[in-house]
């Protein structure tokens, strides 16, 4: 918006001890100063946060938040197979995100709160 | 006229991206985490999950921005992230001023 990323691009490229490949990676189209390197990253923090959450107790799982998660995590498996192109990258990572939503609800099926809020 | 729109109606049915189709129901889905934080607008602040708010938060903003980066541009998608970015901002800032309340209980209650 203000070209500052551009700029910070620039500044940290410009750096001498960057061997070769990775000042190409810094100023690539998906590299670090672009939104298409941190978007597939936020969507493995959901599953990362949701495997943090299995050490806390069920009554902090949100049913109808993780039903949500699972549901979104298996169409976009299925949806990342039918684009193109086929990111394997992200198959991974949306099938990781229904499976960490699938076991916190199996969590709480086992302790009988499944449709407590 | 009406022969016409139900035309348009039906081509659309069919196509390859319209509801018969997983490239319509993901975007769609996508809807349902906003409409799951207006549905816990007064959950207990004891039952929410900071991190998980904060990485829903994160997630949003990011993909708001990418929703614009993206060739052709979503606006839906912008206008979904952003409403999710802000309930789901708010559940946190829930979870938080509950936390500093609890804290300050704390910390006034009188020793003895």
């Amino acid at each position: 918006m203000f070209g500052i990323v551009p700029k910070l691009q620039q500044y940290v490229c410009a750096w001498n001890f960057w061997p070769a490949f990775m000042k190409k990676f810094i100023m690539s189209e998906k590299g670090p100063f672009t939104i298409f390197f941190w978007t597939p990253l936020a969507k493995w923090g959901i599953s990362i946060a949701n495997i943090g959450d299995m050490r806390k107790p069920v009554e902090q799982v949100n049913t109808l938040q993780q039903c949500v998660i699972a549901w979104t995590g298996l169409l976009f498996t299925r949806w990342c197979f039918i684009i193109t192109p086929r990111v394997y990258s992200l198959v991974i990572c949306n099938f990781c995100m229904a499976q960490t939503g699938l076991y916190q609800l199996y969590r709480k099926h086992q302790q009988g709160k499944l449709f407590t809020r | 006229m009406a022969s016409k729109a139900s035309g348009i109606f039906w081509t659309w049915v069919h196509s390859s991206t319209g509801p018969k189709t997983t490239h319509f129901w993901a975007p769609v889905c996508n809807w349902f985490f906003p409409i799951q934080a207006l549905y816990d607008w007064n959950r207990d602040p004891a039952k929410i999950s900071k991190e998980m708010q904060c990485v829903l938060v994160c997630y949003s903003s990011l993909f708001m921005r990418w929703a614009l980066r993206i060739s052709p541009q979503s606006y839906i998608l912008f206008c979904m992230h952003l409403f999710n970015a802000t309930l789901q901002g708010r559940l946190l800032i829930r979870r938080l001023t509950w936390e500093s309340s609890q804290q300050k209980a704390i910390e006034d209650k009188p020793t003895n």
